[in-house]
């Protein structure tokens, strides 16, 4: 049945949100939860997943009850429906991270273009002086080399003579040919990161499956075409095939997972730097009073990083001392939040569901957003305060923000741009609305599939051993959203602490990797507490690493698939054989539906805090739970008490164990 | 009056999906052009004359009961609520001041004030729809049977509900 939820129970068990939330009630302001109150009974039809609005015979619904109507117009049953709609779901997630990994490719191009990134006739003049010197480069360079050449090698494309912009010119176009390429082939992304046994499986489950017209296989050929293909599927009168259906998201969910998300991670990683260990802070007290105090909030690098930048101009700095602040302060939030803090160490104000909360502190002067996740009610909470909503990105338009399009071959310009815009606000900041909660946490973050590497000394046999000695039990990769259906954040940390309990390991990106910082579980100490069981206490008290490991963005899930993919090479099997177990404790976004479809496609079980809408097709709901273990070797779990998800977990990862036999 | 001639509403909550369909086929039915994508942009805009709230995990339609004893037409000040022949309290919006006592009179708090009207509204069995032999808007819209419509005998008869009479009640539908 639907949920609902009293106003007098907890909306978060973090305190900054629930003193903001106080204060937004205080004010009479309209937030998330009170927005979803509103919706409340929500439809049932929906939440079973059992609306299709595809075609315009249309809208039709089945009855849940079994009575009529049993099927729609055209005759399509509850499976199809829920299975179409699960499908379209799981490629506009794909569509998001894909996008965003395209935008990077990109922008990888852009940073070594000879002419500096312009190709009109006034770009080339502003760059030649009058003695026909390059007097300005591209704003972007390559910042990591190392890592350049890593994956050009792994892409087999020969790096030994040539420059550096000739390797990122190769690399870069066999990314986008990844993205665009029409032929039949898996991707070469995929082909050159996935270990071998896991790519024979892959190979072979479209056998497995005994669909007709699935024999070549569910390894994706092109990241659109498989995304174009979910919507060509979808349309009135073409596939109606629960299982068909499922084992095209399969196929559009690894394009995502080892195309467009492992392509936004590691082009980022060339361009930005590859993380490293460092320590940082989170939480709503990372903004601070005195200061003109910017967030960068949605999903991606390119702008945000320019963003940093620009808060370091002296001209700029000056600027806002001369309007009586300190200096400038940029905060992140969201998975923006979450690159700036992995590379730069930039502090996060919070996750998914703490971006009202944040301008009702009534000090920030500026939210610059991009992409994915990004409420428009913040303009609403906005328009109570002097923050200014700034919106950047050509294809995220915010009505009442203030929209300043971003252009990578004008970043350095359109980033102080906003600065000083937001500088300028400064002055208009009502001090005596300010009330920052005094709530923020540590932690130790950083951790890229390098760092693991370099911090157990060059491999990841030691991570190997533990786990074969039982000191480790096996890995959760911790992923995803805030949903305001369950209290903030409670089943991301519930989660966490029964599972480091258990002795397994955490590897987080997303908002739960948010949560987790907040709640202090990135501090190496956390391991003396409690909610971590000997043998993990053990563990990273050896490495000196957190019982948990940050690894990033949403886009860096695929961190932890390469993570998987290199310790399946070491146990000289396919991923699927691995004690390792994926969960959104409290997914909210088609992005969620994508990832945990694309652990599951790579052989990790994956559990699901919420359910997504599915339950109107019994057959669907099988297959997602059961069937796909014959498939691909790994299924979802869909439990929304995380004690009795914890037990799931770890009866899984155990099973594991006894089949490597260990 | 007898009382197998009185037609009423029984409503099934455990059925209730809360999808707002009755709602939407309510206003509509009280619309002008009776086309739901008109009524939206009608002013003023039709309001539905039954909800559908959340109580915990469970949703409940509340409309009027055109109750046996109806405390809404002792009350009224104006005289503007009768009864029909099938036993439908109605509204005469002519004679009606907007005075809203009979919200206070009702029990279940049914009467809703139309500010743009300056009446009150509330639920009339579809007399139009009735004429026709038609169920009730809502009624129609129900897809999951939360909302069935007959005499009082016939949906005691069918719905299994045969104790109800005596006040106590268990689901056997």
């Amino acid at each position: 049945m639907v949920w609902a939820m009293s106003g007098r129970e907890k909306i978060s068990m973090d305190k900054a949100t629930e003193e903001m939330f106080r204060r937004a009630r205080e004010l009479r302001i309209e937030t998330v939860w009170d927005r979803l109150e509103k919706q409340q009974p929500q439809c049932g039809y929906g939440l079973l997943g059992l609306c299709c609005q595809n075609c315009m015979m249309g809208p039709c619904r089945i009855n849940p009850f079994g009575g009529e109507p049993k099927k729609g117009v055209c005759g399509a049953t509850a499976d199809t429906i829920v299975a179409r709609n699960f499908l379209r779901m799981v490629a506009a997630g794909a569509a998001a991270h894909s996008d965003h990994g395209r935008h990077v490719a990109l922008t990888l191009l852009l940073a070594v273009k000879e002419n500096g990134g312009t190709d009109s006739p006034e770009g080339r003049k502003m760059f030649l002086g009058a003695d026909g010197l390059v007097v300005q480069s591209s704003p972007y360079q390559i910042r990591d080399t190392k890592k350049l050449k890593a994956i050009a090698q792994r892409l087999g494309i020969p790096t030994e003579g040539k420059s550096e912009a000739e390797i990122a010119r190769a690399v870069a176009k066999i990314a986008l040919e990844d993205f665009g390429k029409q032929d039949s082939n898996p991707l070469r992304f995929l082909r050159a990161y996935l270990n071998t046994k896991t790519l024979e499986h892959l190979e072979k489950a479209g056998l497995l499956a005994k669909v007709p017209g699935w024999e070549a296989g569910v390894l994706p050929r092109g990241i659109d075409r498989e995304i174009t293909e979910a919507l060509h599927r979808t349309h009135v009168g073409t596939d109606h095939d629960p299982m068909s259906l499922i084992l095209h998201s399969i196929r559009t969910s690894l394009a995502d997972a080892w195309g467009g998300s492992l392509i936004a991670t590691e082009l980022q990683d060339v361009l930005f730097g590859t993380p490293e260990i460092t320590r940082t802070e989170a939480n709503l007290g990372t903004l601070r009073e005195e200061y003109v105090n910017i967030i960068v909030h949605g999903h991606e690098p390119v702008l945000s990083e320019k963003i940093v930048e620009a808060a370091g101009d002296p001209e700029l700095i000056e600027l806002a001392e001369k309007y009586g602040a300190k200096g400038i302060n940029i905060v992140g939030m969201c998975c923006t939040g979450l690159e700036v803090l992995m590379r730069r160490g930039i502090p996060i104000a919070g996750n998914f569901l703490q971006q009202e909360a944040a301008i009702i502190t009534g000090a920030v002067e500026a939210m610059v957003v991009d992409v994915q996740c990004i409420m428009p009610g913040t303009v609403d909470v906005a328009r109570c305060f002097h923050t200014l909503v700034i919106d950047t990105s050509p294809i995220a338009t915010f009505p009442g923000a203030i929209h300043v399009k971003f252009n990578p071959e004008k970043a350095d310009e359109i980033a102080r741009k906003i600065v000083r815009m937001a500088v300028e606000n400064f002055r208009n900041r009502s001090a005596h609305r300010v009330r920052i909660p005094k709530v923020k946490q540590a932690g130790i973050v950083g951790f890229s599939v390098e760092t693991l590497i370099e911090r157990f000394g060059g491999s990841l046999e030691p991570l190997k051993e533990a786990i074969v000695e039982g000191k480790l039990r096996g890995i959760t990769a911790m992923v995803g959203c805030n949903n305001p259906k369950v209290a903030h954040d409670m089943n991301h940390i519930t989660l966490a602490n029964e599972l480091m309990k258990r002795d397994i390991l955490l590897l987080g990106t997303g908002c739960w990797a948010t949560a987790a910082i907040k709640h202090g579980i990135f501090l190496p100490e956390y391991a003396d507490t409690d909610n971590v069981g000997p043998g993990l206490r053990k563990f990273v008290k050896e490495w000196n690493i957190p019982p948990a490991l940050l690894m990033g963005s949403c886009v860096d899930s695929t961190r932890i698939l390469v993570t998987a993919s290199r310790l399946a090479e070491d146990f000289d099997v396919p991923i699927a054989s691995l004690p390792i177990v994926a969960s959104a404790p409290e997914p909210m976004a088609e992005k969620s539906l994508s990832i945990g479809m694309y652990f599951v496609s790579s052989g990790i079980t994956t559990h699901l805090g919420l359910t997504p809408p599915v339950l109107g097709g019994r057959e669907v709901v099988k297959i997602l739970t059961q069937k796909l273990q014959e498939i691909v070797r790994a299924s979802f779990i869909i439990e929304s008490d995380m004690r009795k998800a914890a037990r799931a977990i770890t009866d899984h990862i155990d099973r594991k164990r006894n089949e490597l036999g260990i | 009056m007898s009382e197998g001639s009185r037609l009423t509403i029984f409503i099934n909550p455990s059925r209730c999906i809360g999808c707002h369909h009755c709602e939407i086929a309510c206003a509509v039915e009280h619309s002008k052009s009776g086309s739901i994508l008109s009524a939206i942009t009608e002013d003023p805009i039709p309001l539905p004359r039954i909800r559908i709230i959340s109580v915990g995990t469970q949703n409940l339609p509340v409309h009027c009961y055109h109750c046996e004893e109806a405390l809404c037409m002792e009350a009224c000040l104006a005289g503007a609520l009768f009864r029909d022949r099938d036993g439908a309290v109605l509204v005469d919006s002519n004679e009606c001041t907007g005075c809203m006592a009979c919200a206070t009179a009702c029990p279940f708090g049914i009467p809703e004030f139309d500010v743009l009207r300056g009446v009150m509204v509330k639920c009339d069995l579809c007399p139009d729809r009735r004429a026709e032999g038609k169920l009730p808007a809502c009624v129609e819209a129900c897809k999951t049977g939360a909302l069935q419509f007959g005499s009082i005998e016939e949906l005691l008869t069918s719905t299994g509900w045969s104790r109800a009479r005596d006040g106590v009640g268990d689901e056997r539908a």
